[in-house]
């Protein structure tokens, strides 16, 4: 209909136009406007007649215009993305098709900072983004992944695999002494988010900025410390409207896990484990001893010459697959982008899913000239089947002889006919019966007003709201390991909380003359939240039928919890951004905030910054050559404070906790006592003094674009909990004490090696590299524990004993008297001739050297491939999950192909101690690990492989769609690393983890009509 | 800037500009961030109102309940003439290899020892929990009757608490005001004199005798403190400063107090239906509820002993001494109630171990579990006896001994003696010299009181600690030395409290 309406349009206007001319020397020029390289046709580009200003156009949504000219003109041709083109028109000329080149330099794209937007050349402070069309190309399915390696400074782990799992993001290295501290702070459309923002559909966002700076950060001053992730999501587009589908569906398949051995071998290395311990009373090749060793399951399934799986009876090839429905009108007054998405992710491991609903609307009304009134919110409803992490490791630890089904195709189960409990846990059972179910709802939405009061003076006001329920259900049945002794174990909690932010800000830009531009913003914002939780657990059901849904019929109330509690955050803000000259910028920002998690005493804080920017390249004294090949040179430099103001908000109270002492031997009294923490009415919060300095470059028409920064940033007032004299009656009282020290490098770099209009290849680069260390702890204290020491990173010191090999016939046992060639020996540290908790040292440090990303783009006419890795070096790992299953003892029976190199008389180069039932051979550690578990983590990974078909506009049109990609994808294709275990990207101190780790293929498809 | 905003507007829009930001300005909602927390209590919110201010007062009885429900119950009991832990301690690691220290005075017998540095921390939390209720007991908008009274007892236990550390360690930081920010800024308090200690212990009990109940009064829960409880133990503090004639005369109303009695048979005292009884003065209360069970029980018995059927089961980790077990007469009705000479296996069988050194030795059977009333295993419901009536009958005897009044002595010990069965002393005996009886009493506290945690401050009062020792426990006898009069002070405390010097530590450790 739209499309009728136009040639309609163009007709008439032809016509009128064919006799206007035969009237006066005014004529219509028509044409199209058309992307040089895929010859799209973009719509929207505003079309100005540079003799008269004030005659412009835009073309329609097919690239189309149409203007009234007279004589000779200059048309500028200029449109978001692109390089203005300039087109001289003569007389002569009725119709042109007008090619625009992209504009990569990037320099005039808009960046989000907060409470505001400025240009990226004007930027003062180390803000990293990545726009809308970046996020467009890369197909990606959770946010995280686009932020993963493609932000320098910006480090990414994941917090666990099953589907639903978050992600931990830490920005610019290690901000706080506490390993539990919140991550960055989210701002979605100017709503403050704490958590996870695994709700939003990463197709609805249209930008995401990270503000990594002091003087970035310091507008959202005391939560700023761990640095602020700013997310804007798609609104309707001015003028246009259409509708988009974006879908896909692929598959998840383990292609990294543990090689266990087999039923042959197992069950070889367990005669041989205990017959070490007493060759005469256990003789190996003797029925008598096997019958030690083995139950009689087991027997059984040796003499038939049976093995089990039981790794692969719970893992399986999982799909999974998301479909979004998007339409947006942006015509009119009224602007609304509606989107819906569908995501159903099952897991690797049996039994485990996650499902999310969600709906996002953004609508934005043009009420007055003046006035704009709008609504963004999201709603999204997950829902996820859990599966305990017992699951797989008690698979991986099953005896490969026990059979996993019985013949009637049910998971055995072994139940002790005398006591009626379980022998055998199967994790089947645990997969499939027993209940981990949470269920997410989650309100993010903001509405807001904006009132232009003067031209230059712009009010806004914004009420936000982040409305967050989470309800999970639990229960393990008699048959599984987690609720047999129990006789099944219920659980059930409510966690919720309701945030609610109201915002409000005076914006004014003051241009005086060319050589001045002032952009001063003032503001207010208050938050509150209101968090609830409560807890139930029963345990002893006569059936499991019910499971947890009707707790009453439990014999035991194991507990019942509950937690409430408010804080609020009051504060005003300022900034002024003052341009000289167009090529000098200077920033101020300053943020007051007031936290009710601090005593009164201290409550308030000022959080100011400073930032200063040098467009070198605007220097008139920049000769012309030089300009020719430096397409952009800028000085940055900033300093400011930000906060942390994330403390638990009992710290400033002395908290009593209950008493009972029974009088009479009955009649018991309750009471209260107090606790063992001295309340500290001065707490506040943790202040981080950072230093930035950086520039960006760009050469040979943008195609090398560069940024370096380098921070240094001193943390103060990091809180501790001091250890009372005992005669102060209280245990512990936190204070604002402690003291670290974090400095690093981002480099980003943005190459096009090619660029040519049937080929592109495009590289992005980014090495970020810190180094933490506390520098000051308790007064006169140089350690508080084993892993917190001045001078090292916090939580990142793995201690442990040193290994020192294996004891060999004729050794010198005077450390180990009761041991025997094929022991571990480990290294007695201080020579006291004793191994005790004294011989343990720092043996590995889990903070990286480096890290970062590497990202290819290849593009060969409608054909485009990208190629993303990522890589991490110079990190240790506590591989304790994997060595742990090299040695055989102390309940350690199921072992890896490789530990089958173990000690023998006949084998003695080696490092695995020979294996005996009872671990005698690791009598040495008390702890049961050394310094041997650690191991060097560095690895590169090819994180996405996808290949996309963006199908030709002219053909599309003929159907009537606007655009049209089809794309195949690979998720974690491959892995290179010399780490023996699992994931080297753990981050932490210790590792248990044997999770295995899988390649997702899907293909998928983006459609807009 | 402002001007030129003038300039642009016309006053209308002015006014609406001035009055947006004067929204800005003032719409601060600082109040809002005065926020209370909700789900817990701090002190000053809890003594609020009566039921407010007794559950605080239970929360300083419970740190008695902890001082004496563990470990440190030996304190006061082993290390002297009396008891010993057995020989299989030590063997069990480090943790009880410092415990055993108590006893033997070894050389792990510093401010590092285990069972030292929590002795202290526990009472000084008791100490801490009295302070904090004192102080906003006294703000509190009750009763004042119902505030003298619970005042009354957090001052009781609070003089309780300090009585133990002053015996133990001698002068000691000596906190007595909830908030004291010389104090906290220093980490503590340093080091009063003995003196001063005392002084505060003396006016905490004459405060609490005058105001609190009286024992067996309505409404009055059996084992809270009583005025007849605060009388007797500050008696006993008087007889430990050797102050005797103050001594008498607090002890004296007790002997013909209506409500307080001897228990008519010795071993009555150790039925768990008499808890509280008429002899009592102050227990501290054990009950059958999960955390409020003590393990003296299993401290006491003795590991052959099995089953759940039969009574005496128990760690085997401290027994009597030979010399507490031969100093009685023959024909004393408390050999029997406090010994356990028959013991059984497994099965049920009596069975003799007196050939196994410390297995087959008597062990003390006052505080036994008694099947279907206690709690099983190891866990005890019985209480502990801290102050009765025949220690005060017992203490008006030293006192009047030592002011040479040696029949009005005698007439107090023949109380004792007949209550047990035996003839009066001087029947027996003839009439003693008063150093005869000074050791006649002191070996009679023992055989009346045994294990009830007050033999190595009796010993320490009347000087005699190193010699008794020395004669008597086997453990200690070569280990033991003059600085042992005095326990370390803990590790812990010269760390954290800068108030303190490592000179200030007791001599010799």
């Amino acid at each position: 209909m739209k499309k009728h309406f136009t040639r309609l349009y163009l007709l008439l206007w032809l016509s009128t136009g064919i006799c206007l001319q035969a009237a006066a020397q005014t004529r219509t020029l028509q044409g199209r406007v058309l992307d040089a390289t895929t010859q799209k046709r973009l719509p929207f580009v505003t079309i100005t007649n540079m003799a008269n200003k004030k005659a412009s156009a835009k073309t329609d949504a097919d690239g189309h215009f149409s203007i009234q000219l007279n004589g000779h003109t200059t048309l500028a041709f200029s449109y978001v993305g692109y390089k203005t083109g300039m087109v001289s028109v003569s007389p002569a000329d009725t119709g042109i098709t007008v090619s625009l080149e992209q504009d990569i330099s990037g320099l005039n794209e808009v960046v989000v900072i907060g409470y505001g937007s400025q240009q990226k050349k004007d930027l003062t402070s180390a803000v990293a983004s990545i726009s809308g069309k970046e996020l467009s190309e890369l197909p990606v399915t959770t946010i995280n992944s686009a932020l993963q390696a493609r932000v320098p400074g910006v480090q990414i782990t994941s917090g666990g695999y099953q589907p639903g799992a978050g992600t931990n993001i830490r920005i610019r290295g290690i901000n706080t002494i506490n390993p539990d501290g919140a991550g960055p702070t989210y701002v979605v459309d100017g709503v403050i988010l704490t958590g996870d923002i695994r709700e939003l559909n990463p197709y609805d966002i249209e930008s995401i900025d990270v503000l990594k700076d002091a003087s970035a950060a310091a507008i959202y001053g005391a939560r700023a410390a761990q640095g602020v992730i700013i997310i804007t999501t798609k609104k309707a587009k001015a003028g246009r409207s259409g509708i988009d589908y974006n879908g896909y569906y692929g598959v998840q398949q383990i292609y990294r896990s543990y090689d266990f051995v087999g039923a042959q071998d197992y069950a070889n290395i367990r005669r041989i484990a205990l017959s070490d311990e007493d060759p005469v009373a256990w003789p190996l090749n003797d029925p008598e001893t096997d019958k030690q060793v083995f139950s009689p399951t087991e027997l059984k399934s040796l003499a038939e010459g049976r093995s089990y799986n039981w790794p692969d009876a719970v893992t399986r090839a999982a799909p999974m697959q998301s479909h979004t429905l998007s339409i947006s009108n942006g015509i009119g007054r009224n602007k609304i982008y509606l989107s819906g998405n569908y995501l159903d992710q099952d897991g690797i491991i049996v039994g485990s899913n996650m499902k999310r609903y969600s709906i996002k609307g953004n609508m934005e009304s043009s009420v007055t000239d003046k006035l704009t009134m709008g609504l963004n919110s999201n709603y999204s409803h997950i829902d996820n089947h859990f599966v305990s992490n017992n699951v797989y490791y008690n698979a991986v630890s099953m005896s490969p002889l026990r059979p996993i089904y019985d013949s009637a195709g049910n998971p055995v189960v072994e139940v002790d006919p005398n006591t009626g409990n379980i022998t055998v846990n199967n994790p089947v059972v645990q997969a499939t019966d027993a209940i981990n179910h949470k269920v997410d709802d989650r309100l993010i939405a903001n509405l807001f007003l904006e009132y232009q009061v003067l031209s230059a003076l712009r009010f806004r006001s914004s009420l936000g709201a982040d409305i967050y329920k989470n309800q999970t259900f639990e229960y393990y049945p008699r048959t599984t390991s987690d609720g047999y002794l129990q006789r099944g174990v219920a659980k059930v909690q409510n966690f919720g909380y309701r945030d609610w932010v109201w915002e409000n800000t005076l914006t004014y830009d003051y241009n005086p003359s060319e050589q001045h531009s002032f952009n001063v913003l003032g503001g207010f914002t208050f938050q509150k939240r209101r968090q609830e939780w409560n807890f139930e657990q029963a345990s002893g059901f006569p059936t499991d039928e019910l499971s947890y849904k009707n707790m009453s019929l439990a014999n035991r109330r194991d507990y019942i919890l509950s937690d409430y509690y408010n804080w609020a955050v009051n504060s005003y803000l300022g900034r002024v951004i003052y341009k000289f000259r167009q090529r000098y910028i200077f920033n101020v920002t300053a943020r007051y905030d007031g936290s009710s998690r601090f005593g009164a005493e201290n409550r308030y804080g000022f959080f100011p910054s400073v930032s200063a920017a040098w467009r070198l390249i605007d220097e008139p004294f920049i000769g012309f050559k030089l300009k020719s090949h430096v397409n952009d040179a800028k000085i940055r430099i900033s300093y400011g404070v930000i906060g942390n103001q994330d403390i638990n908000y009992d710290k400033i109270y002395a908290r009593m906790n209950a008493a009972s002492y029974p009088f009479n031997g009955n009649t018991q009294a309750t009471g209260y006592q107090l606790g063992g923490s001295e309340g500290n009415a001065a707490l506040k919060w943790e202040s981080q003094h950072q230093f930035n300095a950086g520039f960006d470059l760009a050469l040979f028409n943008s195609r090398i674009q560069a940024t370096f920064d380098f921070y240094n940033k001193d943390i103060r007032n990091l809180l501790l909990d001091q250890t009372l004299a005992p005669s102060q009656g209280f245990d512990a009282k936190t204070i604002n004490v402690a003291a670290m020290n974090t400095r690093g490098m981002d480099i980003g770099l943005k190459l096009w090696p090619v660029k040519t209009n049937n080929f592109d290849w495009q590289v992005n680069l980014n090495w970020s590299r810190y180094r933490s260390k506390v520098t000051s702890l308790l007064p006169g204290r140089d350690s508080l524990s084993p892993y917190l020491k001045v001078g090292e990173a916090p939580n990142s010191l793995i201690v442990d004993y040193v290994f020192d090999g294996i004891y060999q016939e004729g050794d010198d046992f005077k450390l180990n008297p009761t041991g025997r060639p094929g022991d571990i020996r480990v290294k007695d540290i201080n020579n006291d001739g004793v191994i005790n908790q004294y011989d343990r040292a720092i043996v590995g440090r889990t903070t990286p050297n480096a890290w970062g990303g590497v990202w290819n783009y290849f593009r060969y006419k409608r054909i485009s491939m990208t190629i993303f890795a990522s890589y991490m070096y110079g990190h240790d790992i506590y591989n304790k999950a994997y060595t742990d299953y090299l040695y055989v003892g102390a309940g350690r029976n199921v072992i890896l192909k490789e530990g089958l190199n173990y000690w023998s008389p006949t084998n003695t180069d080696t490092d695995i101690p020979r294996p005996n039932a009872f671990g005698s051979a690791l009598r040495m550690l008390p702890s049961g690990s050394s310094s041997y578990a650690v191991e060097k983590g560095d690895f590169i990974r090819i994180r996405d492989i996808s290949l996309a078909y963006d199908f030709s506009p002219d053909l599309l049109s003929r159907i009537k769609i606007r655009s049209l990609r089809a794309y195949v994808q690979v998720m974690e294709p491959f892995l290179f690393t010399g780490f023996r275990g699992i994931d080297p990207e753990i981050n932490g101190p210790g590792s248990g983890d044997i999770y295995p780790r899988y390649r997702t293929f899907l293909f998928g498809v983006n459609l807009g009509l | 800037m402002l001007l030129s905003l003038y300039k642009h507007s016309n006053p209308g829009r002015f006014t609406v500009i001035c009055s947006m930001i004067a929204l800005l300005l003032f719409s601060g909602c600082a109040k809002q961030l005065d926020i209370k927390p909700e789900v817990f209590v701090s002190p000053e919110e809890l003594y609020k109102d009566e039921a407010g201010v007794r559950s605080g007062i239970v929360g300083i009885y419970r740190q008695l309940l902890v001082l004496k429900r563990s470990d440190y119950v030996i304190v006061g009991m082993v290390g002297t003439d009396e008891g010993k832990t057995t020989l299989f301690v030590p063997t069990w690691g480090t943790y009880w290899q410092n415990f055993s220290a108590v006893n033997s005075y070894s050389p792990l017998m510093t401010g590092q020892n285990d069972v030292i540095q929590n002795f202290w921390a526990v009472s000084y939390k008791g100490i801490n929990n009295a302070n904090v209720a004192i102080k906003y007991i006294g703000l509190a908008p009750v009763d004042d009757a119902v505030k003298a009274r619970a005042i009354g007892e957090a001052r009781f236990l609070r003089a309780l608490f300090y009585f133990y550390l002053v015996q133990l360690y001698g002068g000691v930081p000596l906190p007595t005001e909830a908030d004291n920010p010389e104090a906290d800024a220093k980490g503590g308090y340093p080091r009063s004199s003995p003196d001063e200690v005392y002084q505060l212990i003396i006016a905490d009990l004459q405060y609490a005798m005058d105001n609190l109940g009286g024992k067996g009064e309505e409404g009055q829960d059996p084992g809270r403190a009583t005025k007849e409880a605060a009388r007797a133990l500050l008696g006993k503090v008087y007889l430990t400063r050797k102050d005797y004639d103050n001594a008498m005369t607090t002890l004296q109303p007790l002997l013909s107090a209506s409500n307080v009695a001897l228990m008519p048979g010795y071993a009555d005292l150790y039925v768990e239906a008499n808890e509280n009884n008429i002899e009592s003065l102050f227990e501290i209360q054990f009950s059958n509820e999960q955390d409020n069970t003590s393990n003296l029980a299993a401290n006491l018995g003795c590991w052959q002993i099995n089953s759940p059927d039969l009574p005496g089961a128990g760690g085997h980790v401290i027994i009597p001494t030979d010399y507490y077990y031969e100093s009685f007469e023959d024909g004393d009705l408390r050999k029997e109630a406090s010994f356990r000479t028959l013991f059984y296996d497994k099965d049920g069988n009596p069975v003799d171990y007196s050939w196994w050194s410390d297995v087959g030795k008597p062990h003390m059977k006052k505080f036994d579990i008694t099947k279907g009333v206690s709690v099983s295993g190891s866990l005890s419901s019985r209480n502990l006896y801290y102050l009765r009536l025949a220690d005060v009958i017992l203490m008006c005897a030293e006192a009047q001994n030592e002011t040479g009044d040696v029949s009005g002595a005698l007439q107090q010990l023949n109380k004792i003696r007949r209550r047990a069965g035996l003839e009066n002393y001087e029947t027996v005996h003839g009439m003693p010299a008063q150093d005869q009886l000074r050791r006649e009493l002191m070996t009679e506290r023992m055989r009346e009181l045994g294990f009830e945690g007050w033999r190595w401050f009796d010993l320490k009062r009347t000087g005699t600690l190193l010699t008794e020792v020395k004669a008597h426990n086997p453990d200690a006898a070569e280990n033991i030395q003059e600085k042992h009069l005095l326990y370390p002070i803990p590790a812990k405390e010269f760390e954290n409290n800068t108030a303190l010097q490592p000179s200030d530590q007791n001599p010799g450790y």
